[in-house]
């Protein structure tokens, strides 16, 4: 008779859990809202290419929706960023946040600049996130929608190319529209494309050239009411 | 009005799988430690089809943390989670509607009801979470 002995090297074990990675960053995000939530402020973030036009956007924004509410920029850039200067003469706060070479603000940032400004004098604040099109998607702010700045200068494949921002947008800005003949770029087809990836995606061809769409991004984004100037 | 102090703060990282794969290791070696694991031999995740993480790079990124932690040698393996979406409108629930495009080499998951056509909601498919650590004690 013979007996085979194995030896067993080591004891291996296994854990279970569902641990979500991207935890942190919601919670954030929900505690962002609920400090948003109770001082009756509204936060939009605005995503897109670099060289979109989001600051540009969120300066004609700005012209028309400061004398009738109280609003605040926070502004998202890599490094330091120079190109603020159009929306802070306008005289409103403006939270740089510089994510030093980070590709995304996340909630715990936004969270910090939101301790900077005085809240009970705001409705309404426009978070422009960095240029990038694809990694602020998974990092929440707290924001109640989503703003994405697309151009007639990226082409006419934007939409296909980057679904993923799309799906998580309330707002889409077609923006340059004064320059789509010469981009040889149809705006009909871009609108089609976004409406193919969510059909309630509102979608506003604008220029800040010509002014073109801008009341109607800013009549979207106005607060019902206004406390600030009440 | 800039204020100034908050160009001060700052985020750690360079591309989101990066700061992902941060935050993994860091959490796995809390739960190996919790559970007194000598050695993490592999780590599971399960990444939803609706997020823009990239397995490759997170792999790439895991890799580069790893070296001298507990974690060293440990394999990362990534399990795709299917997205599931909700219609409100019509009640469907299921896969979404996917767009097949020439141009583009993956079909495209959309957020339009595949019975009515209108938008719906994602029930399932922006996970990003561990699944399960093996571990030698």
């Amino acid at each position: 008779m013979t007996h085979a002995i194995q030896a067993v090297p080591e004891e291996i074990y296994d854990i279970e859990l569902e641990h979500s990675l991207l935890e942190a960053n919601a919670k954030l995000a929900k505690e962002n809202r609920a400090l948003l939530d109770k001082h009756d402020v509204i936060a939009y973030d605005f995503m897109g290419a670099i060289g979109s036009g989001k600051t540009t956007v969120i300066a004609r924004l700005v012209e028309r929706l400061k004398d009738k509410f109280g609003i605040a920029v926070f502004n998202g850039d890599a490094t330091v960023a120079n190109d603020t200067e159009p929306i802070a003469k306008q005289g409103i706060p403006v939270v740089q946040i510089a994510t030093v070479n980070g590709c995304h603000l996340d909630a715990n940032l936004v969270g910090k600049g939101l301790k900077k400004i005085d809240l009970a004098s705001l409705d309404l604040i426009l978070i422009e996130n960095i240029g990038n099109l694809i990694c602020p998607a998974e990092f929440p702010l707290g924001s109640r929608g989503r703003v994405v700045v697309v151009s007639v200068t990226e082409g006419p494949w934007m939409v296909k190319k980057h679904p993923h921002m799309f799906l998580g947008a309330e707002i889409v800005v077609i923006n340059k529209i004064d320059l789509a003949d010469v981009m040889d770029v149809k705006v009909e087809q871009l609108v089609r494309d976004v409406h193919t990836l969510k059909p309630d995606i509102r979608v506003i061809p604008a220029s800040c050239k010509t002014g073109q769409g801008l009341d109607d991004i800013a009549g979207m984004l106005a607060p019902a009411k206004s406390h600030a100037n009440a | 009005m800039i204020s100034p102090e908050c160009s001060r703060q700052q985020s750690r990282t360079p591309m989101h799988e990066f700061s992902i794969a941060t935050t993994l290791v860091e959490d796995v070696l809390k739960f190996a430690e919790q559970h007194g694991a000598t050695k993490v031999v592999r780590v599971r995740l399960g990444i939803g089809e609706l997020t823009c993480i990239q397995s490759e790079q997170l792999k790439f990124c895991y890799e580069s943390v790893i070296t001298e932690t507990a974690l060293a040698g440990s394999k990362l393996e990534i399990e795709t989670i299917p997205a599931r979406v909700s219609c409100s409108s019509c009640g469907y629930q299921g896969p979404p509607k996917y767009w097949m495009d020439s141009l583009v080499d993956v079909p495209i998951a959309t957020f339009q009801c595949p019975t009515c056509g209108k938008s719906v909601e994602a029930i399932q498919g922006h996970e990003c979470a561990i699944r399960t650590i093996q571990y030698a004690a």
